[in-house]
This record gives C-alpha cells, sequence and structure tokens, in this order.
C-alpha cells in the first residue's frame, strides 16, 4: 500500500518563500516561538480530544446522578472554562501562525475566529445573562421578581445591615461538620460557618413567651389523627377579633377572650333530608357503573368487583366520597347491610348475576359461571346540611397553665371541658385529638427548623436546609441552629447580632409582569396539549400604559420589543415553560436576558461560512502537487 | 348521563345478550372495513392503520397467532372481532410483558411473552404497582421511576388500551358536528351530537354490519360496512377527513415502501460486488438501476409520510433511521454521479440495508406509527433544518463508514486500494463534518429563538459536540501528518461509535435530557453487539496493516 506523506510533497516556490520566512521567525524570536508552541497542532489535537472526553464523562454523570451535579462539577467548573479559555488562545494563535494571511486562509481564519466570538458570547452571556423563571397566575397583580433555581446564602451585616449574597450549591457540594465553610464578616472578628446540609428539615411554628415583644396571651397546641397520621403545630396568639385556625377547610379553631355560653346539646331528633341510591356494577367494565339516585346528585361512592385469584369468587371494592378505600369479600358484603362511611349511611348488596344478560328486558343470571358478572348495589343516606358542617374548637384562658374549651357542631354544643398545659382532649372529629403543649401571658410567633425525627411519621412537607452557626476568632461559638430553605434566622454571638437566610436567588426585572389568558389548546380528541398559549402584559415602569404580548411555544415574546435591544441582546425573552394541569390559570414563563447573544449568532455564521468556504471555495492552485489537500 | 347510561346498558346488554360460544370465531374477511375513518390518539386514521396500530401496542406485533386452533388473525380482523364480539377476548393471551424480573415478580412463565387481560388483571401486585406509580406521577410529574417501575408502567398502558378497545371506547367513528368540539365518539354515544333519528339510522345500519359479521355473510357485510362509512360521513362532511387520504394511509401501510426500498438495495447490491470483475459495466448497470428503484420506493415512502403526517418526516426514532438509510444513498448517488466510482454505492447499500431492516423488524424499539407531535417540535422551518441536517450528517458519516469498511477490507484482502477511494473517503467526512457543525448550531439557535438559552449542554447537544469533535481530530490528525489513508479509514470507523451514540445512545441508553421525545428502550444488545464487532474487525485490520507494513521494511520495499 502507498501512502502519501503531506509532507514531503514538492510545493511552489512563493509558497517556499512564505514557509521560510515563518520558519526565520520562529527561529529568531521568543514570541513567535510561544505564539507557535501555543497555536500547534499538538495542542489542538489535545484540547480536541481531552474536550471530548470530558464533555462524554459529563453526559454519564448527568444520566447516573442529574443535571444539577453534572453541571456543577463538569460544566460549570472554572477548570472547564479555563480549558476553554486555553482553546480561544489555541484557535487565536494558529491564525496568527499562518501570517502573512493569503487567501486561501479566508475560509481557516473565518471558522477559528468564529469559535472564538462563540465562545466570548458564551462567556460574556454566563457572566451579564441569566435564565429565570416567573410563575404567573390570571388576574394577579403584576409581578417583577424572577425565581431562579441558584441557591444562595445572604448574611446581614450586623452593624452596616448591608446584605451579602454568596452562591452556594449545598446539594452537589455537602458541608459537613469535618469540612465546614466559613464566610468571614468584615469589620467584625466573626465568621458565619455552615457545617451541615439536610434534605429533611420540618419547620414546626410555636409560640415563645417573651415579655419585652409579646403582644397577648398565647397558645401552643398540637392537633394529631393517629390514623391519618398526621401531626399539626397550632400556634394562637390572642387578637381582638380572636385568632382562627382553619383545619383543611374541614374544621375551625378558635382562641378566644372567653368562650361563649354554652348552646343546647345535640339533639337526636333531627328531620334530615335521606336520599337513596342504586348502583349497576360490572366486573367486564370497571368504569361504567350505572347509578340511579333521588336527589340527583351522586353520593360520591364508587364500587368495583375484582375477581379473586380463583376467578370464582369476587370481592367488593368500595371507594368513599372521602378516598377512603375498603374491600369486602362480595359474598360478606350480601348477607347483610354494613355502614358507609357514617353509620347513616346503609349499603346493601342487592343481587348478584354472575352471568348476566338481558332477557326480555330484564336481567338475568345465565349460568353460574363468573362470564359476565354484575351487582346491584343500593344504599341510602343522610343528605347533610352543609351549614351545620364544620365543626367547631373554642379555647379560652382560664389561669396561667389552664384553658377552657367548647366543641361545637353547627349551632349544638358536643362537650366541653378544661384542660392544663401538657393534657390532651379528643375532639370527636374522627380520631383527632389536641394536646394544650404551652401556654404563655405575652407570646409571640417563632418558627423553628429541625431535622424530621426518624421513625416517626412525616409531619408535612420536608425541606432542605443548612445548619449555621457563628464563630469568632477566640474560637467560641454561638448556638448552631437549622435554616431550610427559604427562610432567614437571627444568631447572636456576644454583642452582634447576624441574620442569616438559605434561598434560591430572585432577579428583580425593571418592569412588571402579568397574565391575562392562558391557554392550552389539545390534540383533537384527546387530552395531550397541542400548544400553550400565555397572553401577558408588560407594565413598564414610570406608568406608561401596559403592552400586550403574546408567549406560545416556538414564539416566545420579548420586551422590550425594539429590534436593536434584540440584537443587542439587552431585551428579555419570555417563552413558555411549563403549566399545572390542574389549574389552568397558572403558567410559567423562563426568561431569557442574554447580551451575549449576537456574538453567539454572529460566531455560529462564521463557523458554518468558514468551514463551507474552507472544502469548497479554496481558490485552485493550478501549480499544486497535493491532491489530498481538499482544494 | 341518564340518556348515555341506558344507551351504554343497552349495547352491554346487547353484546353480552347473544348467545355465543365465550371464544370468538368469524370466518368474515373484515377488509371491507378498512378503509373506515377513525380519530385516534390524536389524528384521523383509516381502520387499517387503526387496528395495526392498535395489536402492535398491546401484543408488539404485527399478527396474532390463537394458541388453541393455530389460527393467525391479522390486525384487521381481530380488532373487527374485538369490536364485533368483544366476548372472550379478555382470555387471550394478547398483551406483551417482556421485561423478565417483572414476570419473574409476577409469577408469571419466563419463556412466554403474550399473556390474558384476565389474567393480568387478577394480579394484586401489579395492581397495587400501577397505584403507586400513578401517585408518584400525580405528585411529581417528572419523577424518575425504577427499571421496574416503567416495566410496570408499560404494561399498565397495554391493559389500560385494551380495556378501552374491549369496552369500546376506541372505535370512535362518528365525527362531531363541528363547531368548538372536535372529539369523535363511539357509536353509543353518538346520541351526544345527533338527534334520536340519526342515532337510530346508524344504529340500524350498524346490527346489520355485526349480524352479517356473524352470520358469515360476507356479501352482506361488506354492503353493510360501505353504508356505514357513508352515512357517518354524511353526519358530518365538514368534520370527516377527506377520504382519499385515508385511502391513500391505507394503501402506503400495505404498500411497504421501505421494504421493498432494503430489497432492491440488496439486490443492487450483490450484482456490484459480484461483477467486480466480470461483466463489470453490465454489472454496474443493473446494480446502480436496482439501487434507483430501491431508492425511489424509499422516496416515495418518505412522501408518503409528509403527506399523511403534514410535516417532515424526521420525528421519532424510526423517522431518523430511514433518514439515515435515505441520505446515504443520496449522497452516494450524488457522489457516483460526480465522481463515477462503484465504491460509493457499494459503501452505501450495506448501510442503508442494515438501517432499513433494523426499521423493519423492530417495531417495539423503533415505533413505524405516525402521531401528532409534542408542542415543542411543532414548527415546521425549524424541524426540517435542524433535524434534517444533523440526520444528514449521520447520514454521510453512516456513508463513511461503508466506504471506509471497503478501504480496510480491501487492505486486509492484500488488495491494492487505489488513492481516489482515500480521496472519496475524505470528501465525504467533510459533508458530514458541515453537517453536523450546521445541525449543531442550528439548534443551539432554534432553542435561542424558540425559548432562550442558546446551549445549555444537554446531552444530546454535547453528544453532537462530542462527535463533531471526534470527527475534527481525525481531519486535523491528517493536517498534522499523523495519519493519512488508512489511519482516516480506521478513524472513519471509530469516531461512528460517536454518532451511534449521539443517536440512538442518548435516547436509549442514558436517557435523560430535554430531547425526550425518543426515549425509548430495547435494542441495547444489538449496538453492543454491533460496537463489538466493529472493534474486532478494526483489531484485525489494524494488526494486518501492522504486519504488512512490518514486511514491507524488511524487504526494503518503498514505504
Amino acid at each position: 500500500m502507498v501512502e502519501t506523506n503531506l509532507k514531503s510533497l514538492p510545493v511552489d516556490r512563493s509558497e517556499a518563500v512564505r514557509r521560510k520566512l515563518i520558519a526565520e521567525r520562529q527561529r529568531n524570536s521568543v514570541a513567535w516561538r510561544i505564539i507557535h508552541m501555543l497555536g500547534s497542532l499538538k495542542l489542538a489535537l489535545l484540547l480536541l480530544f481531552t474536550i471530548a472526553l470530558a464533555c462524554a464523562v459529563a453526559t454519564f454523570t448527568e444520566s447516573s446522578f442529574n443535571t444539577k451535579v453534572a453541571q456543577v462539577y463538569i460544566y460549570r467548573n472554572p477548570l472547564f472554562t479555563a480549558w476553554l479559555v486555553v482553546l480561544c488562545i489555541n484557535l487565536l494563535c494558529v491564525t496568527l501562525t499562518r501570517i502573512p494571511w493569503q487567501r486561501k486562509h479566508v475560509g481557516f481564519i473565518i471558522t477559528h475566529y468564529g469559535i472564538i466570538t462563540l465562545l466570548a458570547g458564551a462567556m460574556i452571556g454566563r457572566a451579564t445573562g441569566y435564565e429565570a423563571f416567573i410563575k404567573l397566575q390570571k388576574g394577579e397583580a403584576p409581578k417583577n421578581i424572577l425565581s431562579t433555581n441558584d441557591p444562595i446564602l445572604f448574611v446581614e451585616h450586623p452593624r452596616t445591615g448591608r446584605i451579602e449574597t454568596i452562591p452556594f450549591e449545598a446539594e452537589v457540594r455537602r458541608p459537613s461538620v469535618a469540612r465546614p465553610r466559613n464566610y468571614p464578616i468584615d469589620g467584625t472578628d466573626l465568621e458565619l460557618m455552615v457545617d451541615q446540609f439536610s434534605d429533611q428539615l420540618r419547620i414546626s411554628s410555636d409560640v415563645l413567651d417573651d415579655p419585652v415583644l409579646g403582644i397577648a396571651p398565647a397558645i401552643s397546641l398540637k392537633v394529631s389523627s393517629s390514623s391519618l397520621k398526621q401531626n399539626l403545630d397550632v400556634p394562637l396568639i390572642l387578637q381582638k377579633d380572636g385568632a382562627v385556625f382553619d383545619m383543611f377547610g374541614l374544621a375551625k379553631i378558635e382562641w378566644l377572650d372567653k368562650l361563649p355560653p354554652p348552646l343546647p346539646k345535640n339533639k337526636t331528633s333531627q328531620k334530615t333530608a335521606t336520599y337513596r341510591e342504586s348502583q349497576m356494577i360490572f366486573a367486564r367494565q370497571p368504569d361504567i357503573p350505572i347509578i340511579h339516585n333521588t336527589n340527583g346528585t351522586a353520593s360520591g361512592y364508587r364500587f368495583t368487583l375484582l375477581p379473586k385469584e380463583d376467578g370464582l369468587n369476587f370481592d367488593l371494592e368500595i371507594i368513599f366520597p372521602n378516598s377512603k378505600r375498603k374491600v369486602v369479600a362480595l359474598r360478606e358484603a350480601m348477607k347483610k347491610p354494613f355502614p358507609g362511611e357514617e353509620l347513616s349511611t346503609q349499603i346493601m348488596v342487592a343481587q348478584y348475576w354472575p352471568d348476566l344478560r338481558l332477557v326480555e328486558g330484564k336481567p338475568v343470571s345465565m349460568s353460574d359461571q363468573p362470564n359476565n358478572p354484575a351487582v346491584l348495589i343500593t344504599f341510602s343516606g343522610l343528605l347533610e346540611d352543609p351549614s351545620a358542617k364544620t365543626p367547631k374548637l373554642l379555647l379560652a384562658p382560664l389561669d396561667a397553665t389552664r384553658i377552657s374549651y367548647q366543641l361545637l357542631k353547627g349551632k349544638f354544643l358536643q362537650s366541653q371541658g378544661e384542660i392544663t398545659q401538657g393534657e390532651l382532649f379528643s375532639t370527636g372529629w374522627n380520631d383527632w385529638t389536641v394536646e394544650l403543649k404551652k401556654i404563655v401571658p405575652r407570646g409571640r410567633l417563632i418558627s423553628v427548623a429541625r431535622i424530621a425525627e426518624e421513625g416517626k411519621p412525616p409531619e408535612g412537607d420536608m425541606l432542605p436546609g443548612l445548619r449555621f452557626y457563628l464563630r469568632n476568632r477566640a474560637g467560641k461559638t454561638s448556638e448552631p441552629k437549622w435554616i431550610a430553605m427559604g427562610t432567614s434566622d437571627t444568631f447572636q454571638l456576644g454583642e452582634d447580632r447576624v441574620r442569616s437566610g438559605y434561598g434560591n436567588r430572585v432577579i428583580p426585572l425593571p418592569f412588571g409582569v402579568s397574565l391575562l389568558n392562558f391557554e392550552v389548546p389539545r390534540d383533537e380528541g384527546t387530552t395531550t396539549p397541542a400548544n400553550f398559549i400565555s397572553s401577558i402584559q408588560f407594565h413598564p415602569p414610570g406608568g406608561s400604559p401596559p403592552v400586550e404580548a403574546r408567549s406560545e411555544m416556538n414564539f416566545p415574546a420579548s420586551y422590550p420589543p425594539a429590534l436593536w435591544r434584540q440584537f443587542t441582546g439587552s431585551t428579555y425573552k419570555f417563552s413558555q415553560a411549563g403549566w399545572n394541569p390542574q389549574n389552568l390559570n397558572e403558567t410559567t414563563l423562563q426568561v431569557l436576558h442574554d447580551p451575549g447573544w449576537i456574538f453567539k449568532w454572529i460566531g455560529s455564521l462564521m463557523i458554518c461560512c468558514g468551514i463551507f468556504t474552507m472544502f469548497y471555495l479554496k481558490p485552485k492552485k493550478t501549480t499544486s502537487a497535493r491532491p489530498l489537500a481538499g482544494s | 348521563m341518564r340518556v348515555s347510561s341506558i344507551a351504554i346498558f343497552a349495547f352491554l346488554a346487547f353484546t353480552f345478550f347473544l348467545p355465543g360460544p365465550a371464544r370468538a370465531v368469524s370466518s368474515i374477511d373484515a377488509r371491507p372495513l378498512e378503509d373506515l375513518p377513525l380519530q385516534d390518539r390524536g389524528r384521523k386514521k383509516p381502520f387499517f392503520a387503526f387496528a395495526t396500530e392498535s395489536l402492535q401496542i398491546i401484543s408488539g406485533k404485527s399478527t396474532w397467532k390463537d394458541p388453541v386452533s393455530g389460527k393467525t388473525w391479522n390486525a384487521v380482523d381481530l380488532l373487527t372481532s374485538i369490536w364485533i364480539e368483544p366476548v372472550g377476548w379478555e382470555n387471550q393471551p394478547l398483551i406483551l410483558v417482556d421485561n423478565l424480573d417483572l414476570k419473574k415478580s409476577l409469577g408469571l412463565p419466563k419463556d412466554e411473552k403474550l399473556f390474558c387481560f384476565r389474567e393480568l388483571l387478577v394480579k394484586g401486585d401489579l395492581r397495587q404497582s400501577l397505584g403507586e406509580i400513578q401517585s408518584i406521577k400525580e405528585r411529581n410529574p417528572r419523577a424518575e421511576l425504577t427499571d421496574r417501575q416503567k416495566a410496570v408502567q408499560a404494561v399498565g398502558a397495554r391493559l389500560e388500551y385494551f380495556a378501552a378497545l374491549i369496552n369500546g371506547d376506541s372505535f370512535t367513528i362518528v365525527p362531531p358536528q363541528g363547531g368548538k368540539v372536535h372529539a369523535w365518539t363511539t357509536l353509543p354515544n353518538s346520541g351526544q351530537h345527533y338527534t334520536p333519528d340519526q342515532v337510530q339510522a346508524l344504529a340500524e345500519t350498524f346490527t346489520r354490519v355485526e349480524s352479517s359479521y356473524r352470520s358469515g355473510n360476507s356479501a352482506g357485510f361488506a354492503s353493510a360496512a360501505g353504508e356505514l362509512a357513508l352515512q357517518l360521513q354524511k353526519l358530518s362532511p365538514a368534520e370527516y377527513p377527506n377520504l382519499k387520504l385515508i385511502r391513500f394511509e391505507h394503501f402506503y401501510l400495505l404498500f411497504h415502501p421501505f421494504r421493498w426500498a432494503w430489497i432492491f438495495y440488496v439486490l443492487g447490491f450483490v450484482t456490484l460486488l459480484l461483477t467486480s470483475s466480470w461483466h463489470r459495466a453490465l454489472g454496474y448497470k443493473i446494480g446502480w438501476s436496482a439501487i434507483v428503484l430501491g431508492f425511489a420506493f424509499q422516496i416515495f415512502g418518505l412522501a408518503s409520510r409528509v403527506i399523511i403526517a403534514g410535516r417532515p418526516p424526521v420525528t421519532n426514532m424510526y423517522e431518523t433511521v430511514i433518514w439515515v438509510a435515505f441520505g446515504a444513498i443520496a449522497l452516494s448517488l450524488v457522489f457516483e454521479a460526480i465522481y463515477r466510482g462503484r465504491y460509493f454505492l457499494l459503501g452505501a447499500a450495506p448501510v442503508a440495508i442494515l438501517t432499513l431492516i433494523l426499521a423493519d423488524t423492530q417495531p417495539v424499539i423503533l415505533d413505524s406509527s405516525i402521531n401528532p407531535l409534542t408542542p415543542v417540535l411543532r414548527n415546521n422551518f425549524w424541524l426540517t433544518i435542524h433535524v434534517l441536517s444533523i440526520t444528514s450528517s449521520y447520514a454521510a458519516f453512516a456513508l463513511a463508514l461503508g466506504m471506509a469498511h471497503i478501504i480496510l477490507i480491501k487492505g486486509m484482502l492484500k488488495q491494492s486500494v487505489p488513492p481516489l477511494l482515500h480521496q472519496y473517503l475524505y470528501r465525504i467526512l467533510q459533508i458530514g463534518v458541515l453537517l453536523i457543525a450546521a445541525g449543531t448550531i442550528l439548534g443551539g439557535i432554534w432553542a435561542n429563538y424558540s425559548w432562550g438559552r442558546f446551549w445549555d449542554w444537554d446531552p444530546k447537544e454535547t453528544w453532537a459536540l462530542i462527535t463533531f469533535l471526534c470527527y475534527l481530530i481525525i481531519l486535523h490528525g491528517r493536517i498534522a501528518g499523523w495519519w493519512s489513508g488508512f489511519g482516516i479509514a480506521v478513524g472513519a470507523v471509530l469516531a461512528f461509535n460517536s454518532v451511534l451514540m449521539a443517536w440512538y445512545g442518548v435516547n436509549f441508553v442514558l436517557g435523560t435530557g430535554l430531547h425526550s421525545y425518543g426515549f425509548g428502550t430495547g435494542g441495547a444488545p444489538f449496538a453492543f453487539a454491533f460496537i463489538a464487532l466493529e472493534l474486532i474487525f478494526l483489531a484485525v485490520a489494524i494488526y494486518l496493516y501492522i504486519k504488512e507494513r512490518n514486511s514491507d521494511h524488511q524487504t526494503n520495499l518503498p514505504a
């Protein structure tokens, strides 16, 4: 096999002269030698190879962990950026080594400078631009704050009150007790230490007895249900109109100055309306029961016939209006009526046909084989008077350690009594109990973040957060406290109080945005979204009239809309980023601000034109003896 | 609610009332129904397409063999039977469960792939897992699922689809009146849009369809089916699709243009190979004609997809695979016209044959059904220029792969490699590099224009960049004098792995990132086998080359 070696081919005269010039200056000048070294093909190949490798590793990292890890450790790593800078230097120097430039170098120069331009645009964009989000609700007042996914710490200076923000990727680079992070507070001998991260923090509200800042008698209750595995902390501070706590709209707890005179007790003979409903359930068609009822609205009960493993017997699954489920064997259910959600509702399996057929308009079972199993279920219940529905718990202080209470349902008193601090009583609402944790004469509200205890049921949402404490040069430390994401707290060491917090960076917009309408057209005959269209308004500062715009998939809205702003990247681009399928009055837009935009486009254009030129527009050299050089 | 529940009850009772054996058997050929339009999963299609896709979705196959009688059902006959006589189908093994771990944990035999709806529904574990997955998704729609959960989810989707078939909800053949509502309904629910008289007329015609079906009356069936179609069209001519388009889609599906394409490519390839030294000129003419004919079939297939779907034919893995075959052959024909050497076709044909056979035989991995696009892709301009550039670059690199194989095989067989061959390879690599640079950049520009960020290191973007860099390494190394000819051929084969990663690996192996519309599973063993074979091939080629070089030096032949 005969191969051609590029370097050994003959070249024409002018080329030889040029080569000699280049070789000479390389010999004579240190600067040129450095330039040739920095612009060498060997370095270029090394760069190409290592960047490709780093990117490949990063994609696998992203797949194994998540995007944030890959971003923090590789793509946004300063070393990676530095390496890209070396690439730019290499690209620049290699063009310098070809000076004096000739016509054949045009494509080469355009391509390599195009890459530099593109990377420069990227750096500018990263330094001065951002990508943020804004969640808008229809009809809300204009918003001008954008949220991001970049977590930061903020520290308020104890003396000047100035707030400093520090980027902090706690999830990816976790601090630990062995390797805490420290942030000195200048002008003092203090530093803020962060030594732990947890994603299982729980915020509980409490009342603190504070003779100075406390306002009024306050209690802290713990309201729990063991069957639902819920624990609620309810702090209540006495106010002029009473303090009210709404329990999911199902009940109310009120903290009053004093209790009203007790109302009459619940009478048993009440006239309330009843209803009857019958449902025909088919095993084959579990989603199509046939329901008839007397009062026009569905009871909310659903039933499903489930075949047992043997295929011959069935279970009846009851889904209550409150979404609880219960499964009984059909055989058992057929024996007698059983209660529904409340004692007043009675459910009966009136009839069961293993092999349902319609004969002369009447349902009949053709055989004993469960070929088409169906049941007729009838039940009756009481129609609740909605106005009497919400139960209330009224509380009032008796003395320093005791409170008295009344439990009401509608207009009737269910029970009353007194409890002491530390005791609990049952409310009669399913299995909810109320414990009086604390009663203080002058209380104020505080929030405390703690790690959720192991083994105990989760109490509400768990949040990520960091543990902070203050330390001074002498080594003395303040009490460490957990700060959950989105909150802040104050630390005291000696005379200095430092407020510190942890949350996602927010970015102010120079104008406001509001949502007029949000539409999600669907593909024909399905619920799959076909497009997302947000009709929004931009509210410029200074009271000028708002500007309307539309943002939909592939057609974002830009504001300010002037063309020159688009070119210089000084505009803000609002594109459709997310939606809430349960709430079509809400939309999430992504906001992009990228001053480096124009460089990226110009750089991209240069790269493509340059490559094309290099490959296909090289001037034909008649004396060239290099058929492989792509001339 | 009351009206439709009576209708449902009537329909159910009607279908269950008629005496019949527990298993449905019909001797009717359901072909008259094939052109009946219905609206399914976001677009209007012929019953033939709906039937084929439905069987594909639930069983992963295009036909079904009854394990008891041995009869092979085609999709249309099967779906017609499910429609008209649903009783008993829930006891037939039609639902695909192919995940071994899942089968083991559910106690299903691991050698079987198809299971009955009934027997799967009875599995409490499965129902419980499905319930868990649903609550996970409700809390966080973007939650990551374990492999087992993904398998359960896939089975759950098939069960749900089957349930909709059995209870008749999928057979949405009745167009709406128009105006705001565009959802089609089933016959029992047609009362929503039409007068009782109209509903009655439809029900009567359908009764005739059913009774002729059951009694085996082919002529009656055909005429009733035709009448049903006419009646439906008259109900709402504005909403009814253009029947020519429906029939065209039916024809396209029957015709299998991509199958004919690879058959002719095989013919052409074999001819060219066999006639390199024997009847060379004639063989070239025949081979070239065969390949051009196959190419014509391929163009027809692509054009058909564009006509049916209304968008460029590169929106899922299946379509990119078809396009790469198209691009490779197209490029090779262009080069063949310029340079007049048979090597281009010899290089392109195996690539095209391999990819088209894959597309033809792996419907579970490469889904050929035409579906509406996710909203972000609904921009034909960008879709065309970005995706076509990238996939065309894959095609160019695939052609380069083919050419490189020719060079390396010739070397291994100790045949002399004409220097022009090296030049051809280089030219093809240039095109690939230009296209992938343009395509990657266009992706960034589309993203920047349409929603903001230009480049986000999304895995697909990153791998396109890596591919670009790998081929740049080949080109720059050549300029540096590190390799040429043989080295470039080796490089073209090695670097194709980055194309595979960018094209297939990101969607099927990594499974993360924004390019989620191509996600799938399966095929990884094929891919790994292919890569392993290529690496072995390269190792042998390099070994033989080095051996030859050393022996050349030893006998002092000019290098």
